[in-house]
């Protein structure tokens, strides 16, 4: 994805986690992979994101979250992710994701089912999940 | 003459016996397990030869070698890059699906939960693990 990430009009929690949300059912609408995904948001900017794809890819490891950090990572060209945080939909990632988190540095991560009601996953930690 | 001659028969055959046993020896394959892990160990040697963690593994489906993973953290710039993930991905590729039911995952460490969940989601049947070659049986889900 070397396109530029389109930028919500208005920068808030909710704007991003609709944007997950969106990337979420159309990943599952078009058959690439199962309905989540995810976006990395600094500064109050996108700078990556993400929706399953393990049909598309062949690749189990391609959940929402872990495609949005390595999209993310390859942007800035950088595998430390300090000082941002994910929004994902759904409930709370799955321990590979939660970790990828954690292993990205990424300062918290928000989930949800729908956009007005998020939960605070908190700060990654190993092991947590 | 003769108790000579049939002495002398007698070594040429326990020569020719220990021979066929060392060439027997020499034909069984290396234990199947250590060959593979030496290719993970191999797939380490290429990470850190380009300047990446130390860290291999492959992934093997019917005795066949069908992913390979040097870690790409630093080189592809990408936190999830981890080497067990890289050879997961490879398998895929190669399978040319996400599902490894069937495969075995040899890699030179204890894998980390993203990547020991990884190989549960591929739905890998076995972990072997470093020089020792460790048995970590199937991949579980979460902490």
């Amino acid at each position: 994805m070397a396109d530029l990430i389109k930028q919500p009009a208005v920068s808030s929690p909710a704007a991003f986690m609709q944007r997950a949300l969106d990337l979420a059912a159309a990943t599952q609408k078009s058959g690439r992979g199962n309905a989540y995904g995810a976006v990395i948001v600094r500064s109050d900017r996108i700078i990556g994101e993400g929706a399953n794809a393990i049909y598309a890819h062949h690749d189990p490891t391609a959940h929402g979250e872990v495609e949005a950090i390595k999209d993310a990572c390859r942007r800035i060209g950088d595998n430390d992710l300090s000082g941002a945080v994910i929004y994902t939909s759904g409930g709370a990632p799955c321990p590979m994701c939660a970790t990828a988190c954690y292993w990205a540095n990424l300062d918290r991560i928000y989930y949800a089912h729908r956009a007005d009601d998020i939960t605070d996953g908190g700060v990654p930690e190993y092991g947590k999940c | 003459m003769l108790n000579r001659r049939s002495m002398l028969t007698g070594a040429m055959a326990a020569m020719m016996t220990g021979l066929l046993t060392l060439r027997n020896a020499l034909a069984q394959p290396a234990n199947a397990h250590s060959g593979f892990i030496k290719r993970a160990f191999a797939m380490r040697r290429r990470a850190v030869a380009e300047g990446d963690q130390a860290y291999g593994a492959i992934v093997v489906k019917k005795g066949r070698v069908i992913g390979l993973g040097p870690s790409r953290v630093l080189t592809n710039m990408d936190a999830t890059g981890h080497a067990e993930m890289e050879a997961l991905r490879d398998a895929g590729r190669t399978l040319g699906t996400h599902d490894l039911s069937g495969c075995i995952l040899y890699t030179t460490s204890l894998p980390c939960r993203m990547c020991e969940t990884a190989a549960y989601w591929g739905n890998i049947e076995r972990v072997y693990t470093g020089a020792d070659i460790t048995d970590r049986g199937k991949p579980g889900y979460g902490c």
